[in-house]
């Protein structure tokens, strides 16, 4: 046990002492940490998620009263950052930038809805703004599928009062003048002609049936109790947001390079003869194997520990529900972690070979194994295959403690899968190492 | 200035770089690698079905409505439903969703027929992953068809029973062909366009390979630039850049055959993989060839220029090795070659333009989605113009300085 520490310790002492290696292990995941949170937000830098989207509306011959309550609304919703523009400057708006999208109601839009047989609304798209303008097509369309529902619902139920007809429109664009006030004191005013009357009543049947329709329709048959991975605003473990996963999934990434490092140290070690050296000693070999072993998972542990911690400090990332959670899932997932590179360290003859082997190594399993992405979009083959990279395991026990604040019942499956690797692994270094010192192989 | 020094200079680099096949497979093939599978995880490739997910849906109502439910789900051609007649509690509805064996889980209750009849109200359980894309579709058609029957069956309740006179507020009958009709060919639609160079949705950035593409191929660029910075750093040490200028060449044929010799990897290499990338994912770099190589000619110039600077500021190689792919991953992610810079607040909107990274691929993204030409993209290349030219007056002053020591 001694043995293993002191060369655990010689390890740790030149790693603390190499200023590249805690640049690169340490600075430079801080930084893109940094990077990451600020891009993300959160945290004491402010609110998570996207900022509110700019969005044009073209909505001509529109009451100024409505005109002042949609604007209202849609800046308080906090979604949406609106103007109102004419159409040729939402065109130009959208086209260059400075709107996400445009949202274009039909001219005269009020009458519109009562009297024409098609009713569009348009979303025009920025095409550089693929996310904020997909959001905005989103939530306007969820508006439009309500009203279309409502819209089906009343044709079935009333039939004869769904469309105006033509001698009740003659006294519609009249009606509809002003704002919703004036519109309503004159379809009381018992002062009007005989289409007028006629179009009123048929306005107060209309708002009458839509009372009682939104009545029935608030009183659903069936609700839908959705439990989304990414808590909602009234969720009280508080708000989440890419960098919750983004933050573990770039610490698991980045510990890969810094373990990767640590494995070709002992081909640098068999260059230099310094390992050759150690071989001499009195005693058995397994125990340089094992204390490089150990001092990659300590020099990981301090890594995530750092990252994770930076993260919670800064950025008011969830550290779990727990005190032993976290930290569990940080000694398993460098446990396994060390335990790869070391065996891919064993396997290849060259340090230049275990570089590029590595670099390939981790970029790609970084992928197939969900640390820039999650893998849902992934063919079935290459998410297969991600379930056979420890990085894959690492991340969702991450993503459950972090993102869910799962306990240790929630991530049993990665936990045991992480743990079933470190031994295995753990064994493969020694048998290899072993059997390489037999044949004379590090000679 | 010796042109003999400088392209026998060019040659070399050239011809070293080559020879390299690891480095070949860092300039070409993992680009590739990484374009594919990014392209992939952002979303979608459009040339290519996307493979369909499983909806597990535990069924214990087994009545009638559950069909009518599920059939939008059925036809979908993303999903593929997989019922079982039996319980599942949350645990396992989230761990089937969280190890990806479905990608939403919906629980019916019984009664969920009844209720849809006037019974008693039920609530579904539907557990998905937000972060997935298909989770989101399967919850939204759910939602919809749910929203189907429920108006359905909140409108039949305003429908007077038989034998008595209808109030004001009462419907006499529920016309279902006009609920299909109306609900199939609703009066009101929402109408989505691009306002984009080509008329139609299915093209530029709204494949997510778009964004990708080019985005990597500046990102590989860069960090095979910075990287062979540790190169020049060997020859200081090694006293070569003295020695050849003891013999005819002279501190300025040495910045030049440098930053020559890196721009012209940097184009080969900008050329072939944007050459592969429409080849093989069909990619669009827009109408206009000469913003194309301007902004190619203009990044490959100030990543040159970048790994000179390096070069001479670094003092190990792997000092060279460890800042070059550092700055490379920060300028990749502040200026939104990792993620589109719309999804980042304003502050670092402004500080990844400003960045040559967020520059030149505004510029693609100006190139394939607006169609800009020369003028449009003029005043992001003159930001690339200024990246360049200051970098590569402090990379030409420090390498003439050391090689003049």
């Amino acid at each position: 046990m001694t043995r293993i520490w002191v060369f655990a310790q010689r390890d740790l002492r030149r790693m603390a002492a190499d200023r590249r290696a805690l640049v690169v292990n340490l600075a430079l995941p801080l930084v893109l940490t940094a990077v990451m949170g600020l891009s993300f937000g959160g945290g004491v830098f402010g609110k998570k998620g996207l900022s509110a989207i700019p969005v044009a509306i073209v909505a001509e011959d529109v009451p100024e009263a409505l005109k002042t309550r949609l604007l209202d609304g849609l800046e308080k919703s906090g979604f949406f950052a609106p103007v109102w523009a004419d159409s040729l400057t939402a065109d130009t708006m959208v086209r260059s930038g400075k709107v996400a999208a445009a949202l274009v109601l039909p001219p005269d839009p009020l009458t519109a809805f009562f009297q024409a047989d098609s009713l569009i609304i348009q979303v025009w798209r920025d095409p550089s703004s693929e996310i904020k303008a997909g959001i905005v097509e989103e939530i306007v369309g969820r508006g439009v599928l309500r009203v279309q529902a409502g819209e089906a619902a009343f044709r079935a139920l009333w039939p004869e009062d769904y469309m105006t007809i033509g001698a009740d429109s003659l006294g519609m664009g009249d009606l509809l003048e002003g704002n919703v006030a004036d519109i309503w004191t004159r379809l009381r005013d018992p002062g009007q002609t005989a289409a007028r009357e006629r179009a009123a009543d048929f306005l107060v049947r209309q708002f009458d049936h839509q009372v009682a329709l939104q009545r029935a329709l608030q009183g659903t048959a069936v609700g839908l109790a959705v439990s989304d991975k990414i808590p909602t605003g009234e969720d009280k473990q508080g708000e989440s947001s890419l960098f919750d996963y983004f933050l573990p999934s770039f610490a698991v990434f980045f510990l890969m390079f810094a373990v990767a490092a640590g494995a070709r140290d002992l081909h640098r070690e068999r260059a230099r003869r310094t390992l050759q050296r150690q071989l001499l000693g009195p005693g058995p070999a397994w125990p340089i194997v094992l204390g490089k072993w150990v001092a990659s998972v300590v020099q990981g542990i301090v890594m995530l520990t750092v990252l994770l911690g930076a993260g919670a400090l800064l950025f008011r990332v969830n550290l779990g529900p727990d005190p032993w959670t976290l930290p569990l899932v940080i000694l398993l997932t460098c446990t396994a972690a060390a335990g790869f590179f070391l065996a891919l360290a064993l396997l290849v003859k060259r340090e230049k070979v275990l570089d590029n082997l590595c670099t390939a190594v981790i970029l790609i399993s970084g992928m197939v194994g969900g640390n820039f992405m999650p893998v849902d979009n992934l063919p079935p083959w290459a998410a297969g295959a991600g379930h056979y990279v420890f990085n894959y395991w690492a991340n969702l026990a991450f993503s459950r403690v972090i993102g869910d604040n799962g306990s240790l019942s929630s991530i049993a499956t990665p936990m045991t899968v992480l743990a079933c690797a470190s031994v295995a692994l753990l064994v493969v270094i020694l048998t290899l190492f072993n059997a390489r010192v037999k044949r004379g192989g590090w000679a | 200035m010796n042109l003999q020094v400088i392209g026998a200079m060019v040659r070399l680099r050239l011809l070293r770089t080559l020879r390299d096949r690891a480095g070949l497979v860092w300039m070409f093939v993992m680009p590739m690698v990484f374009s594919y599978m990014m392209g992939m995880l952002m979303g979608d490739w459009s040339n290519g079905s996307p493979p369909k997910r499983r909806v597990v849906v535990y069924d214990q109502d087994r009545g009638p409505a559950v069909e009518r439910l599920l059939a939008p789900l059925r036809a979908h051609e993303r999903f593929e439903v997989v019922v079982v007649d039996s319980a599942a509690t949350d645990a396992r509805a989230r761990a089937l969703t969280d190890n990806g064996g479905a990608t939403a889980v919906l629980r019916i209750p019984s009664g969920f027929t009844g209720a849809m009849a006037g019974g008693a109200k039920v609530d579904l359980q539907l557990t998905v992953d937000g972060n997935r894309l298909s989770s989101q579709t399967a919850r939204s058609v759910i939602d919809r068809s749910l929203l189907r029957m429920n108006t359905e069956q909140a409108a039949r309740s305003l429908v007077a029973a038989p034998g008595t006179t209808p109030g004001r507020n009462d419907a006499r009958a529920f016309d279902d062909k006009s609920f299909a009709e109306g609900w199939e060919q609703p009066r009101m639609r929402l109408q989505a366009s691009t306002l984009g160079r080509l008329p139609t949705n299915d093209w530029g950035l709204t494949r997510s390979a778009q964004h990708v593409g080019p985005a990597y191929v500046l990102f590989f660029m860069l960090m095979f630039m910075m990287v062979s910075a540790k190169d020049l750093v060997q020859e200081r040490q090694d006293r070569t850049l003295a020695r050849l200028v003891i013999s005819r060449a002279s501190a300025f044929d040495l910045v030049a055959g440098y930053f020559l010799g890196g721009m012209v990897i940097g184009l080969v290499q900008g050329a072939i993989l944007l050459g592969m990338n429409a080849l093989a994912f069909g990619l669009d770099y827009g109408d206009s060839p000469a913003a194309l190589v301007a902004v190619v000619v203009m990044f490959a110039a100030f990543a040159s220029s970048a790994s000179i600077l390096l070069g001479t500021l670094a003092r190990t190689g792997p000092q060279a090795d460890g800042l070059g792919s550092g700055l490379t991953m920060a300028l990749g992610a502040v200026g939104g070659l990792w993620w589109p810079l719309e999804v980042v607040p304003p502050f670092m909107q402004a500080i990844g333009k400003a960045l040559p990274t967020g520059q030149a691929i505004s510029i693609f993204h100006g190139l394939v989605g607006r169609g800009w030409g020369l003028g449009e993209s003029a005043p992001l290349l003159g930001g690339l113009a200024v990246w360049f030219v200051v970098v590569f007056a402090l990379a030409a002053a420090r390498l003439r300085r050391q090689v003049s020591a």
